[in-house]
């Protein structure tokens, strides 16, 4: 285990003051209001698109691809000021991070230039096809499976809690594509690009207890997927689909889902509308600190992954106490300021609201904390 | 710019071959591995060498400290080489040889223009077997660097949790061996280090106490097999390991905020390295303690060294909920800049 602390680049400095300012200005034109959880539950394509033209999406992609082949640590810069915008990010958020980056490193050329311009600007969405009705924590145990045909496969399955799938164009799934054997329980297992508007693909809305629409349940019946839209190799999906891990688990978006919250209840401070005492004060020192080294934590795992290193211990230890804080901090605000939670509320009560009934979701998605600390701990040899 | 922990691996090899394999014997004081520090120049790192220093950086300084945190050393290097030589080094005064140690708070302590020091410094670490102790006193045109000799001061002797010695020094118009004055920013600076200071022995003490707890939990075996194996100890070991990258990544990143010369961010990051480490201190004894158990509890197990010391380090150069008072004080002060600035720094 080492984590190693980092600073970002100055070359981040000015970047990230042009997107603060582009985001301020949004916010003032009325384009969005900012929320808590924006990268699951606020979509808008509009904004997608403009940060994709401002080549602000994909910025670590190669420049042939869309991309400005630019550091791991200036998208690092641009996510940490979305997030803490609190802006409508999560049409493109899943491709933008993971999929394009796994198309890159395991892709061919054709896919490569078939679907990472379009990621990079902001118009092409996917969604991640990795837990089933019977696979959750166990991913190895997916069942939905992929039979080769004639110039393709024939996929037959569902996948289960995709977000955003109603408006992705693609998914990235995780099928078995030869029988489950226990003595090699990862093999048999290939990742597909499958066009979500195919036929035999049905996307049926979960609705989260917030009443919101964020997941689905993908069933796919006898659905076509050429030979062109395999990704890597036949077989191969396990170790491709868990080098993503450390990718998906690392980011910024592990820490900060809450923080547009404490930053309202601090701005209310400032301006004399919320109450300042001796109380408020202690619970916010303590989380303003918690929030600050988790933080470099999260760049520091970021870090590691720009100079080509696989901290994928380190990437779950971060994620386990980064997502735990987002539910602290939401419970330490609501029990100092006087609003209720209330989606129909002011500001401050529609983020505390949110907060409430999203924070299950933070210490689930992307690997529940009890198989993190499970990483964490065979990371150190106790298992 | 990484902190990387492959150029300091002479200097942490150095310090754990002089400090020892284990934690030091119990006793006031460890006379010898406080010898072996200061001829070996690591008490003094980040000294200029025009002061008879070694002319290093604050990390490599930091990085013995850890050393020393992680064996639960009976020496004052903290005080020494983190506050006291950086004291000594900001005013310009030659380091004395000898035990040398700081206090982390020197409020109170007044000079006057003879010279003379009068008040008490309270728990002051290690003061009665120092024989040079560096306060900051409030001189009448500004804050001055002293230096006492302790034995022309009254000590009443006191501990901390860990029984480590915490004397007050009463000054009743002692004169110091060697004084200077210094830019009025010392002052904050100085209670900087010292949190800075607790931060980094927090960091080597909460190593030491995963590292026994691993070794306990792979040895000590219930219901026929280690306890290791059991989901419910992985998942506390795992939590704890969490605690313990808290404290390791904290201080390194204060560290490379101290270095960098933004005195604001500098400032942001020392006091929540503070309180984060004193929140995880308090998780990674509690954690360490159930996992060891009974024998864990008793003089008879290591585990105590590290965790009184946690226990007590973690309200040492200002408590925790100082600190926690001063992040806050700050994110809402209408004047400094927004709290998300004051966090990323830009």
């Amino acid at each position: 285990m080492r984590l190693a602390a980092h600073a970002l680049p100055e070359s981040t400095r000015a970047l990230r003051l042009e997107v603060r300012a582009f985001l301020r200005g949004e916010v003032e034109r009325g384009a969005f209001v900012p929320a808590v959880d924006t990268w699951l539950g606020g979509v808008d394509l509009d904004l997608s698109r403009a940060l994709g033209a401002r080549g602000w999406l994909g910025m670590s992609y190669p420049e042939q691809y869309g991309g400005r082949g630019a550091s791991a640590l200036d998208r690092f810069a641009v996510t940490e000021e979305l997030l803490a915008a609190g802006a409508p990010v999560a049409a493109h958020w899943i491709a933008e991070r993971q999929m394009a980056p796994s198309i890159l490193k395991w892709g061919t050329e054709e896919q490569k230039q078939r679907f990472v311009p379009g990621i990079a600007r902001g118009e092409l969405y996917f969604a991640i096809g990795m837990s089933e009705p019977d696979t959750g924590s166990d991913l190895a145990s997916v069942r939905t499976r992929g039979e080769k045909v004639d110039g393709g496969w024939r996929v037959n399955g569902a996948k289960i809690w995709t977000s955003g799938a109603h408006i992705a164009h693609r998914m990235i799934a995780l099928l078995r594509t030869s029988p489950r054997e226990d003595s090699a329980r990862h093999a048999g297992l290939s990742q597909f690009i499958i066009d979500l508007h195919s036929d035999g693909v049905e996307i049926r809305p979960i609705i989260s207890l917030d009443g919101k629409h964020h997941f689905n349940e993908v069933v796919f019946t006898d659905v076509f997927v050429p030979d062109e839209d395999v990704l890597g190799s036949v077989g191969d999906g396990w170790k491709q689909c868990t080098s993503e891990l450390a990718i998906e688990r690392s980011g910024p978006e592990r820490v900060l889902s809450t923080v547009p919250l404490l930053l309202l209840w601090v701005e209310a401070i400032r301006a004399g509308t919320l109450p300042d005492d001796v109380h408020a004060r202690r619970v916010l020192g303590s989380l303003v600190a918690r929030l600050f080294v988790l933080r470099q934590m999260s760049l520091a795992v970021g870090g590691s992954l720009a100079s080509g290193q696989s901290p994928d211990v380190e990437a779950a230890l971060v994620k386990d106490l980064g997502t735990r804080f987002e539910s602290q901090l939401t419970e330490a605000v609501r029990r100092v300021v006087p609003d209720v939670p209330d989606l129909a509320g002011s500001p401050l009560s529609s983020m505390l609201a949110t907060a409430v009934l999203h924070a299950p979701g933070f210490t689930l998605r992307g690997g529940t904390n009890e198989i993190l600390r499970g990483v964490v701990a065979r990371g150190l040899g106790v298992r | 710019m990484n902190a990387s922990a492959q150029d300091l691996r002479p200097l942490t090899e150095t310090a754990e071959s002089i400090l020892g394999a284990g934690p030091s014997a119990e006793g006031v004081w460890d006379a010898a591995a406080w010898a072996a520090l200061e001829e070996s120049g690591l008490t003094t790192i980040d000294v200029p060498e025009s002061l008879g220093g070694g002319g290093g950086t604050l990390r490599e300084a930091a990085e013995v400290v850890r050393v020393a945190g992680a064996r639960a050393v009976r020496v004052p290097i903290a005080e020494a080489a983190l506050v006291g030589a950086w004291l000594l080094g900001a005013a310009g005064l030659p380091v004395p040889s000898g035990p040398l140690t700081a206090a982390l708070d020197s409020a109170g302590l007044t000079a006057d223009a003879s010279g003379a020091l009068t008040g008490t410094v309270r728990r002051v670490p290690y003061a009665r077997i120092a024989s040079s102790v560096v306060l900051l006193a409030d001189g009448p045109s500004g804050p001055v660097v002293v230096v006492v000799d302790p034995s022309t001061a009254a000590v009443s002797e006191g501990t901390n949790l860990a029984g480590e010695p915490r004397d007050d020094l009463v000054l009743d118009g002692v004169s110091p061996t060697a004084a200077a004055a210094v830019e009025p920013a010392v002052a904050a600076e100085l209670a900087l280090r010292g949190a800075l200071s607790r931060v980094v022995l927090a960091a080597g003490a909460g190593q030491t106490a995963l590292d026994l707890v691993l070794r306990h939990v792979s040895e000590r075996e219930q219901f026929g097999r280690p306890i290791a194996k059991f989901q419910a100890v992985q998942q506390l070991v795992a939590e704890l390991a969490g605690e313990v990258a808290s404290v390791t990544l904290s201080a390194e990143a204060a560290l490379l905020a101290t270095a960098s010369g933004d005195a604001s961010y500098a400032a942001t990051s020392v006091a929540a390295a503070r309180v984060v480490s004193a929140d995880a201190s308090t998780r990674i004894a509690a954690i360490a303690h159930q996992l060891v158990a009974g024998i864990g509890v008793t003089r008879e197990h290591a585990l105590h060294r590290s965790t009184t010391r946690l226990w007590a380090w973690r309200d040492e150069g200002g408590t925790e909920g100082f600190w926690a008072d001063r992040l806050a004080a700050r994110a809402v002060d209408p004047s400094a800049p927004p709290l998300w600035q004051q966090v990323v720094g830009i």
